[in-house]
């Protein structure tokens, strides 16, 4: 098992979306940069 | 924005930023020659967990900005704001019924006392009267999203977290419950203006 793998589940609005990152810290870098797209909306 | 709004925000964006740290901090350990086989499954439960949280937490801030920017747009025009002044004004009251409603949904197998059921009818009859001074139409999108706004804004992270972690693993129940959060307060506003028994609210 690849310990550093991150697979996160997210669902807005009944949209479900399946995200895997290679490693905890890009998987930080894309939420945040994320959550800055909408912020930025 | 509404106030508490900014606030909500920063505390859930700490803890997701905590949440990836402390997977972080797992993965390391778990890479260590020295870490038991009893502490890596330990380590691989919380972890789970922790997923299961940021998740939530993740899509609850997706879904509160979302609602946030869509709230501003309705309410832009002069009497839009005007309105959006108002509602500002009874942020308490309304914060107040929020939380009675997802106290209720969280509780779903416990009977709530007549007092709670009290505090929620008084709480929802003010709740109510603002929205229609603020001519939010009944059923509209409007409506939907402020209620869904106000329902992230009264029910705190920790309970998120505490309930999530009850549940985690069990899909179905999940969804069940978040659904409820969803339906509860359309129907407890319904139960109101239609002058329904105390039944209905539940």
């Amino acid at each position: 098992m690849d310990d550093q793998t991150i697979s996160l589940r997210i669902v807005v609005d009944g949209q479900e979306a399946i995200k895997t990152f290679s490693d905890v810290e890009s998987a930080g870098k894309a939420v945040a940069s994320t959550i800055d797209d909408i912020q930025k909306k | 924005m509404i106030p508490g709004a900014s606030e909500h925000i920063d505390n859930m964006q700490r803890s997701v930023a905590e949440s990836f740290r402390r997977i972080g901090s797992i993965d390391n350990e778990m890479g260590k020659t020295t870490t038991t086989d009893y502490d890596r499954s330990m380590l691989s439960k919380e972890r789970s967990v922790l997923i299961k949280n940021l998740e939530a937490t993740i899509s609850d801030l997706s879904e509160f900005m979302t609602l946030s920017q869509k709230i501003n747009e309705s309410f832009g025009g002069r009497r839009g704001q005007a309105g959006l002044n108002q509602l500002t004004q009874a942020m308490p009251q309304l914060l107040s019924f929020a939380t009675a409603y997802a106290n209720y949904s969280r509780n779903m197998n416990v009977l709530s006392s007549d007092r709670q059921i009290a505090a929620g009818i008084k709480a929802t009859a003010g709740a109510s009267e603002i929205l229609r001074n603020l001519r939010i139409k009944e059923g509209s999108q409007n409506e939907q999203n402020l209620l869904k706004y106000l329902t992230h804004l009264g029910v705190s992270q920790t309970q998120r977290a505490d309930y999530i972690n009850k549940i985690a693993g069990d899909s179905e129940t999940e969804k069940h419950m978040f659904k409820s959060f969803n339906d509860m307060l359309p129907k407890a506003f319904r139960s109101i203006n239609t002058n329904s028994k105390r039944r209905t609210i539940t």
